[in-house]
């Protein structure tokens, strides 16, 4: 149930069922533009009597297609269209850059740039005052507002909002002569909405014109019992003898209950919003906020290793909000391996002092984190209470909040908007679409104070290519109420997305296997053309690590990967994932590639952005038939790249450890032990005896050793005495004596890197 | 070349020598210089050779004959010529031209790589005496002696060049000169010198010129002529030079280069045991200090006594147990080791011509890295381009594992195996190889369908 109809309503509505006639009044509009007294140009009678009787004499085609209301006599469309001119107006909005920013909504930018007014047609509602439908413009972008009509151009202003319906009044500064404002017909009247036509004034297209149209698309019956019609177009509602029976400014009319009163004159009680108190609710929030939405700052791992890919910024602010005496809820588009190199969350207190507070999870299906502050810092007055959220009302005006620290300094913006529609979206969660592109951390608010929604990004999927700097503006309007309930469940967090220690940040998920790609020829060969594509999609295994997840799931070689299916997850990714590959080409392996034993791939990413814990089935090809395993997915054993380092002091060599790969495939001893060699330094003691890269460490004075740090503790233990290590390439031995070397023993730091 | 050699670095030069000189003797009379320099080179150049020999390749993916160009010397009035190892092997044939302008052709009796020497039997129609040189004592050579060079540098036969020894006793590397130390000359030596003779003022070949160098202008390397005395008499009665081999890898005492020092002037250091090698079996192990091998004492102070140790123990006699006396740590101890022949040095070729590639042999001293992966087996040598194998994926080293399934670790299996598919005119060009590279196991098909031009 999406009716997202958008603005410009006017083109969509030649698509629905119901009559469109377009008139292109422009004769009688300029007519009442130049001469100043347009209606003496029409010589229809007053409104009551004479459509009906000129409508039967008249027997022009009826264009309307209700056959049921054949009996009931419409107004003639010109007739109609010249009645309603003589209450047009038109309002040109003048617009500006605030603070050199300019508004979210395309027309309305584009006005800016292109230095036209924003152009719209409004009504007559009084003498000293005009109705439009609400364009939603933000106060501080209006530079002046001008209203035409009758030959005459007055200044105007904002007066007010209507708070259920899409509507604004402006006040004039001078009437308008030759203009009538609207007559409602006293309500309710009891004709058939679908008898009801909706008559629109605008500028499209080039042209100021009205059209009329059938009210609505479509009837809708909620199953609370709630009817209303979505509406064709913006404009006056008309009864078939013309008279004014209402607005439809709003996307829906309802039939009943709070929107009933758009019909008829009761329209003009209807609640309002002046600007004036707007801005004295936005003020409130605005205070209210100092308390319920706090700085954080998140502090990451410095990225001093150049050989990590990763690069961010080790500090990175964003907005709390206190969902509950001691927790807060932080949008913010960190993904996993950012969050893995989480350090701290600071939050700013009361009095400038700042607390830390503890991560207590990351969001599954919404880009946000959530925090626990400590004992003292819990506010239970002040707080978003999401769970107590009003339900949403479509049309309904909404104050908005958005948070953002440009530069590190928070910023508070405040502007209104009203809700369109619900959207349905993954896993059954909503989302409010408003008239404007959403921020991260963007609350709404009803006029009570009350939080509506707040605005979050969704979590890219696995392998869907997403990367850190992911555009902040894709957050959407989250219903709070909602929101709060799936909170409440304990799958709302994923609990594999964690910060991690330095030593695992990198940690990578593995199912434990080396593969290869196929290629047209050998898919042929084996007989699997078909199902992997002439070798497109498929990961054919060459090995299998001895107590890895694949060894135990019962994989055997030559088995053939292709499709991971996480639970809980809609979608299937493909092995490898060709679409969503842009940085994984390196990761590939085929029979083209020259491999070094890189244990980061294609699998193995994907299977690490899915995440350690996750039940996950796989389906493969074992001789070509279709098979299917299920298996939790597991952190990997340190690999050569992400094995962390160990500095030996006084000699200049970094080591790592022998990791699981190189000593299956490589050594193809598992038993195997001794410290593989990461760098020498330039002219360093290790370097000049002829030390190198990849090569093997297997004993220091004839005794045989085991971790990288059990051989640092054994040359710190010598100090500056020399010792023998024995080193090792491809199956051949060597002796080398080090002497220490005084300034690098030094200058050795103590908290580099182990283990 | 794990092992640095400093500044410069090695290549090996096809050289060609030839040359003619006789030499009067007189080494100990200072004289008249210049007839000095032309007593002694009268004596040998008559003896230089002029060779071209036609030699079989396969590391460019296809077995094809290339002619090159080297020199060699005469040492015995029968005819037979000393040249390099690098010269006559595998060659299909091979052309003479002799100093006087004759016309000849050669026998290879035979090759040693390891010292980079080969044996030649010359055949001119009608000649049955040969001038011939003499080879003198390398032991005795002195740095700064005169000594010329004779060969054909770059062709041009019958040159010779004047220069000194800059060193009786180079250690090149491991690899270069297992047993043999080398003479480094700055007589102009190029590609076409190799295999002529190095000739002191006494006219006697004292080396054969082997190697240059890039850079470091004139800077060669010949192989001593005790070296040459040692290794053409084996090869005269073998037609190889028979070695034993223990399978350990011998390290100094002391390396300044590598500023590697242990106590001690006697001995040298055992760097390397071999897995499944008669020193393993005999329980040497690494770290131990060798003092003496079958009652010898061992000198492996610096790096240039290696080569004369591995060659003592080259020598010792195969299948006799050996003592040994060793010392580890703070001990003593005596073992016995029972050498077994060094075997080949090099892999078999074999030309799969139809799939446009050379493939070889592993061999534990040839491709020592291909060896540490699969001791037995045979792995990619050339690749033709553009050709099936390239095609396919195959790269140069990649180990072939099986072929349509079938397990291949020798030549004959692949020979079998390959002769059996391309005779079978029935079937689809099309095998499936698993191959290992850099210790990974990869699949891909070889569509040999298509016919590339030779």
């Amino acid at each position: 149930m999406s009716f997202l109809l958008n603005r410009s309503r006017i083109y969509s509505a030649a698509f629905l069922l119901g009559s469109l006639s377009l008139l292109l009044a422009g004769a009688s509009i300029s007519a009442a533009e130049t001469a100043g007294n347009g209606d003496a140009a029409v010589a229809t009678a007053p409104e009551k009597s004479a459509p009906v009787e000129t409508k039967k004499e008249n027997a022009e085609p009826q264009q309307t297609d209700d056959a049921a209301d054949e009996d009931v006599d419409y107004m003639n469309e010109s007739d109609l269209a010249r009645k309603v001119s003589k209450s047009a107006v038109r309002v040109r909005f003048y617009l500006q850059t605030d603070q050199g920013r300019y508004p979210d909504d395309g027309e309305q930018e584009n006005s800016i740039r292109q230095e036209l007014p924003f152009l719209i047609g409004g009504f007559l509602w009084d003498a000293t005052t005009v109705v439009i439908p609400d364009p939603v413009i933000h106060e501080p972008f209006i530079r002046r507002v001008e209203v035409e009509a009758g030959g005459k151009t007055v200044k105007a202003a904002l007066k007010s909002y209507m708070v259920m319906h899409k509507a604004a009044l402006l006040t004039i500064s001078e009437r308008l002569p030759g203009v009538d404002p609207v007559v409602f017909t006293p309500a309710p009247a009891s004709e058939e909405w679908s008898s009801l036509r909706a008559v629109y004034y605008g500028y499209d297209s080039g042209d100021w014109l009205v059209a009329v149209s059938g009210i609505g698309g479509e009837y809708i019956r909620l199953d609370t019992g709630e009817e209303m019609v979505s509406t064709s177009m913006p404009g006056l509602a008309v009864n078939p003898s013309g008279d004014v029976v209402g607005l439809v400014f709003s996307e829906y009319a309802g039939m009943s209950g709070p929107y009933y009163p758009w019909r008829g004159e009761r329209i003009r009680h209807m609640q309002m919003l002046t600007v004036d108190e707007m801005k004295q609710k936005q003020e409130k929030l605005q205070s209210d906020l100092k308390q319920i939405a706090l700085d954080v700052t998140f502090r990451f791992r410095e990225n001093v290793d150049v050989d990590d890919d990763t690069d961010i910024d080790p500090e990175v602010h964003a907005v709390g909000f206190r969902i509950a005496p001691d927790k807060l809820l932080i949008p913010t588009p960190l993904e996993r391996d950012v969050i893995a190199r989480l350090i701290g969350i600071e939050v700013a207190g009361k009095d400038g002092n700042s607390v830390q507070a503890e991560f207590s999870g990351a969001l599954r299906e919404y880009q946000a984190i959530l925090a626990t502050l400590p004992k003292d810092a819990a506010d239970s007055s002040n707080m978003l209470n999401l769970a107590k959220a009003p339900a949403y009302k479509p049309g309904a005006l909404v104050l908005k909040t958005n948070i953002s620290y440009p530069g590190g300094k928070r910023r508070l913006r405040m502007s209104y908007d009203r809700f369109r529609g619900l959207e349905r979206m993954r896993q059954d969660s909503m989302m409010m679409l408003t008239f404007t592109n959403e921020s991260l951390g963007s609350l709404a608010f009803d006029l009570d104070g009350n939080p509506v929604a707040i605005a979050l990004g969704e979590r890219p999927r696995p392998g869907s290519g997403s990367d850190y700097d992911s555009d902040e503006s894709n957050a959407m309007f989250r219903p709070a109420n909602q929101l709060a309930s799936e909170l409440d469940s304990p799958l709302a967090v994923d609990a594999s997305i964690v910060p991690l220690e330095e030593n695992d940040q990198n940690q990578r998920v593995w199912l434990g296997v080396e593969w290869q790609q196929l290629n047209d020829e050998l898919s042929r060969t084996l007989g699997v053309q078909k199902e992997t594509r002439g070798g497109q999609s498929g990961l054919m295994i060459t090995f299998l690590y001895p107590d890895s997840p694949a060894a135990r799931a019962g994989l055997k070689e030559n088995d053939i990967l292709m499709r991971v299916h996480v639970e809980g997850h809609a979608g299937v990714y493909e092995l490898p994932d060709q679409e969503n590959n842009r940085y994984h080409n390196r990761y590939m392996r085929s029979i083209r590639s020259s491999s070094w034993l890189y244990r980061q791939n294609v699998l193995t990413d994907l299977l690490s952005e899915v995440g350690p814990g996750k039940n996950v089935t796989l389906d493969y090809l074992r001789e070509g038939k279709p098979m299917s395993l299920k298996f939790t997915t597991e952190v990997a054993p340190p690999d050569f790249s992400n094995a962390p380092k160990c500095k030996l002091p006084g000699i200049g060599l970094t080591v790592k450890p022998l990791t699981y790969e190189l000593r299956y495939v490589y050594l193809r001893k598992p038993d195997a032990s001794g410290v593989v060699v990461d760098r020498t330094e330039p002219g360093s003691p290790a370097e000049v005896a002829g030390i190198g890269q990849h090569e093997l460490i297997t004993h220091i004075d004839g005794q045989p050793i085991d971790t990288p740090k059990h051989l640092r503790e054994q040359v710190k233990a010598r100090g500056m005495k020399p010792y023998e290590l024995t080193i090792e390439q491809f199956g051949k031995t060597r002796l080398v004596r080090l002497h220490p070397d005084k300034d690098s023993v030094r200058d050795d730091p103590e908290n580099t890197a182990e283990e | 070349m794990r092992g640095r050699l400093g500044i410069f670095s090695i290549f090996l030069s096809i050289m060609c020598i030839s040359g003619l000189l006789t030499a009067s003797a007189s080494a100990e009379d200072p004289g008249d210089f210049r007839k000095i320099i032309q007593d002694a080179k009268e004596k040998v150049f008559p003896a230089v050779v002029f060779l071209m020999p036609l030699t079989e390749r396969f590391d460019y993916g296809k077995r094809e004959k290339e002619q090159i160009a080297g020199s060699g010397v005469f040492i015995s009035e029968s005819g037979e010529a000393v040249t390099n190892w690098h010269v006559a092997d595998k060659a299909v044939s091979i052309r003479c031209l002799l100093h006087d302008g004759k016309i000849g052709t050669a026998k290879v009796l035979g090759v040693d790589k390891d010292t980079d020497l080969a044996l030649l039997q010359i055949e001119v129609p009608g000649v049955t005496k040969f001038p011939f040189a003499q080879l003198g004592k390398s032991a005795e050579l002195k740095e700064g002696q005169f000594v010329m060079a004779m060969g054909a540098p770059w062709g041009l036969s019958r040159s010779v060049s004047l220069g000194i020894i800059s060193c009786t006793t180079r250690f090149l590397s491991a690899e270069i000169g297992m047993y043999n130390l080398w003479i480094q000359t700055d007589a102009s030596i190029n590609p076409g010198n190799s295999g002529g003779p190095l000739v002191d003022t006494t006219g006697r070949v004292i080396g054969i010129n082997t190697r240059a160098t890039f850079f470091g202008g004139d800077m060669a390397f010949a192989i001593p002529s005790d070296t040459v005395k040692e290794i053409t008499d084996q090869l005269r009665a073998h037609g190889h030079v028979p070695r034993s081999w223990l399978g350990v890898r011998l390290q100094p005492l002391k390396d300044f280069e590598l500023n590697i020092f242990y106590e001690g002037d006697q001995g040298v250091l055992v760097a390397s045991v071999d897995p499944g090698s008669p020193a393993e079996a005999a329980g040497l192990q690494v770290g131990d200090i060798l003092l003496k091998v079958n009652d010898k004492p061992v000198l492996g102070v610096v790096r240039e006594d290696i080569p004369a140790i591995n060659n003592s123990i080259a020598n010792l006699e195969q299948g006799k147990p050996t003592a040994i006396v060793l010392k580890r740590g703070d001990q003593t101890v005596n073992l016995n080791v029972t050498p077994r022949a060094k075997g080949a040095v090099e892999g078999e070729d074999f030309d799969c011509k139809e799939w446009n590639m050379t493939v070889k042999t592993i061999n534990p001293f040839d491709t020592p890295e291909l060896h540490f992966f699969r001791n037995n087996g045979v792995y990619v040598q050339g690749i033709r381009m553009p050709g099936n194998a390239a095609q396919s994926g195959l790269r140069d080293t990649d180990i072939l594992l099986e072929i349509n399934g079938k397990p291949i670790e020798t030549l004959a299996e692949l020979e079998d195996v390959y002769n059996a598919l391309v005779k079978d005119t029935e079937r689809v060009k099309k095998v499936s190889l698993k191959l290992l590279r850099n210790g990974l196991v990869l699949h891909t098909v070889l569509d040999y369908t298509k016919h590339y031009k030779e």
